[in-house]
């Protein structure tokens, strides 16, 4: 277990294979070595912390690592192997970009919690949090991004373009048009 | 701005104050003081009340165009309002770009027959529909998208994209041009795959792709080498290529030409025989180098290749063997200096045939300063222990090879066992269980177990530092427990650290299978952690 405080001082103990989904605290730890000092999170408050820290709560299994593996995900990230044999970065990639129904959920907070869950997520360097399931579309089979309409509408935006700047627009989608 | 006065009634229809906000909105600018979202709530209301007054009039009233046509301004006033507030607009623009790199598609989707609907597949992939969709949503993120050119800076050509119509050919070229404009000047990764025969069809993309050959950092080209002509533009203009994946089989010499101007290149991958290439390859400076896609007797070639290559260089040979017959491969004995080499094995064929190619190959093999050897195969690959035995006494592997991984390898306990004698410079050992005579047992932890000090049996691997396991968990916790305990001391029972026991994730299809195994897998971490706390 790992000791985490966050901005609000707030003490947090969470499964070591949970907070190592962090880059910035799997650094840390190793750095640190086995140690039962907190680890400090000055940018991250209590709530947004929950919110990172929380594993799946749909019907879990652990692999031999111990790591939670959602069985609502289609896929699960690669396992651990040899460099010299892992496969290609892209295919890696491709294997990780599944959106599971967890995640899905996860992505339904007000707009104010999601700003600091990607803020929190830059700063504890969780790319899967930080990523693109804000703005891709979980109901098609590439996971592209949501129609523009939809991220707007999710994302308080409004459509600011010119007309100009909408002939450009219509120009830059002409090759759709080949289908 | 002193017109900005946000409890004035009809703020909404002030000309100026629209103008500011668009402005404000269009630059990504703060909001002003001021506006709050309680200014937001009360506009709100007040929409809720044009809808209820506009809900009590009849259609035909000649009240109500007005009234929706204030409605709508008030609406587009309310909008702007929120979307300047937007904590969306609070994310800083590197940020934002890290989050659109993420959105960028890998790989086309290829599941529709048609081939037209391939190819539109194919031409979304390169044209990076999601990115274009994300620079749809507003003047901010389309300026932050198409002028961020590392975002463009990987130009992916699937061959799909040039399986469609004529005209969905020509939408591919200038979808292309359009992708290499956007991504500047910036270093770029081309890739142009998988192969799919070869073709005109290909000739106006890879000339494209060629003019701009002093940016290529990185290129996978897996068109046919009868292709390569469209690439004739390169010659001595590839400075910052350092990293080339080509497919080759097959190739004539004449079309390997393009070979003499990759020299720099320090990351290789062939795929195919290279018979023809292996004069030509910038073999001597690679860092890392796969010989891939390999049948059984081309492998000559490429062993011999070994002899080129200097001690940094990491190589992974890649065999497909299916359908093999045995026939003699004919390679030649080979010394190499490489310090890293992987064996990985495709398809199947009987066992018989593949010991003969493993045979064949250990057998010639002489490797005096590899470190790290690593073994996997798609399906159990035979051992062939003899061979192995003979090329660690040959090359001395008890003084430097320090790493074995043993990845679907059907090797006999006893096999590994007495490979373990003869690495007594091992320190990382990677195992795994295979069907039906598990390999992690009981007998095998106390062989590795370290013995008392006053015993006159033999320490195997004594600098053992890592074990990684893929178990099926059929060992007594104690014995696992006394084999850490054991590693964690020194001669004197003094504690000497614990081993890392690393464990490989296993694919859930397989870990599914042997759910019977999870709850024995949490004992063993219970004893783990028991163990570290002694």
């Amino acid at each position: 277990m790992v000791l985490l405080v966050t901005s609000d001082n707030e003490q947090f103990q969470t499964e070591k294979d949970i907070v190592e989904r962090s880059v910035l605290i799997k650094n840390m730890l190793e750095d640190v070595g086995e140690s039962d000092q907190p680890i400090p999170l000055p940018n991250v408050s209590s709530s947004v912390l929950k919110k990172v820290t929380q594993p799946s709560t749909g019907p879990t299994e652990i692999d031999v690592r111990g790591r939670y593996l959602s069985t609502a995900s289609t896929t699960v990230e690669s396992p651990s192997r040899p460099p010299i044999l892992e496969q290609s970065q892209d295919e890696t990639r491709k294997r990780t970009t599944d959106i599971s129904e967890w995640d899905q959920k996860f992505i339904t907070v007000d707009q104010e919690m999601l700003f600091e869950i990607i803020l929190a997520a830059n700063y504890l360097d969780i790319k899967s949090l930080l990523c693109r399931r804000w703005l891709q579309d979980g109901s098609q089979h590439d996971q592209g991004a949501r129609p523009p309409e939809e991220i707007r509408k999710l994302f308080n935006i409004v459509n600011d373009f010119t007309p100009e700047e909408e002939a450009q627009i219509k120009k830059e989608n002409e090759w759709a048009e080949d289908r | 701005m002193s017109i900005v006065d946000w409890d004035r009634k009809d703020n909404f229809v002030d000309p100026h104050l629209r103008h500011f906000l668009q402005t404000l909105l269009r630059s990504h600018s703060p909001p002003p003081r001021g506006l709050s979202s309680s200014t937001v709530s009360v506009l709100a209301e007040d929409l809720e009340k044009y809808d209820a007054q506009i809900a009590q009039l009849k259609d035909d009233s000649d009240d109500i165009g007005p009234l929706k046509s204030r409605r709508s301004a008030l609406e587009a006033y309310y909008l702007e309002c929120r979307g300047l507030l937007a904590p969306i607009r609070r994310i800083p623009s590197e940020i934002l770009i890290e989050i659109f790199r993420l959105c960028r598609s890998f790989e086309p989707d290829l599941s529709f027959s048609r081939a037209a609907d391939r190819a539109f597949c194919g031409m979304t992939h390169l044209a990076q529909e999601s990115l274009l969709r994300i620079a749809h949503v507003c003047h901010f993120w389309h300026e932050t998208v198409m002028g961020t050119p590392t975002l463009w800076s990987t130009v992916s050509l699937h061959a799909s994209a040039l399986s469609g119509t004529a005209q969905q050919c020509k939408t591919t070229v200038k979808l292309l041009e359009a992708v290499l404009q956007r991504s500047g000047s910036m270093p770029l990764t081309v890739k142009s795959y998988p192969f799919d025969g070869h073709g005109q069809r290909f000739k106006p993309a890879l000339k494209l792709l060629a003019s701009h050959c002093a940016r290529w950092r990185t290129a996978r080209i897996l068109n046919s080498p009868f292709d390569f002509q469209y690439l004739s533009s390169i010659q001595n203009n590839l400075p910052l290529l350092t990293t080339l994946e080509l497919y080759i089989g097959g190739a004539s010499l004449d079309q390997l030409d393009l070979l003499a101007f990759v020299q720099n290149v320090k990351n290789l991958t062939v795929h195919g025989s290279i018979e023809f290439a292996i004069a030509k390859l910038p073999l001597a400076g690679l860092m890392a180098y796969n010989s891939v896609d390999l049948r059984p007797h081309e492998i000559k070639w490429t062993v011999a290749s070994l002899s080129r290559l200097s001690y940094p260089c990491a190589i992974v040979i890649s065999i497909e063997i299916s359908g093999y017959h045995p026939s003699g491969l004919g390679i030649l004995h080979t010394t190499s200096n490489i310090g890293r080499l992987g064996l990985r094995v495709n398809g199947f064929c009987s066992v018989a045939s593949t010991l003969q190619i493993l045979d064949d190959m250990f057998g010639v093999l002489t490797l005096p300063t590899v470190h790290d050897l690593i073994f996997a195969a798609q399906n159990p690959l035979p051992w062939p222990h003899t061979q192995f035995i003979g090329l660690s006494i040959r090359s001395s592997f008890n003084t430097h090879l320090y790493s074995l991984n043993l990845h679907c390898v059907k090797i006999a306990q006893q096999q590994l066992i007495d490979c373990l004698y003869t690495l007594s410079a091992l320190q990382r050992l990677y195992i795994a269980d295979h069907f039906p005579k598990p390999l992690v047992t009981d007998s095998l932890l106390m062989a590795l177990a370290r013995p008392p000090a006053n015993s006159t049996i033999t320490y195997l691997v004594p600098h053992l530092r890592v074990l990684g396991c893929i178990s099926e968990l059929r060992f007594d916790d104690n014995i696992y427990l006394k084999f850490l305990v054991s590693r964690c001391t020194n001669a004197d029972g003094a504690l000497n650290g614990v081993p890392f026991c690393d464990q490989y994730a296993l694919p859930i299809g397989i870990l599914s299978a042997f759910s019977r195994f999870q709850c024995r897998h949490t004992d063993t971490e219970h004893v783990f952690h028991e163990c570290t706390r002694v």
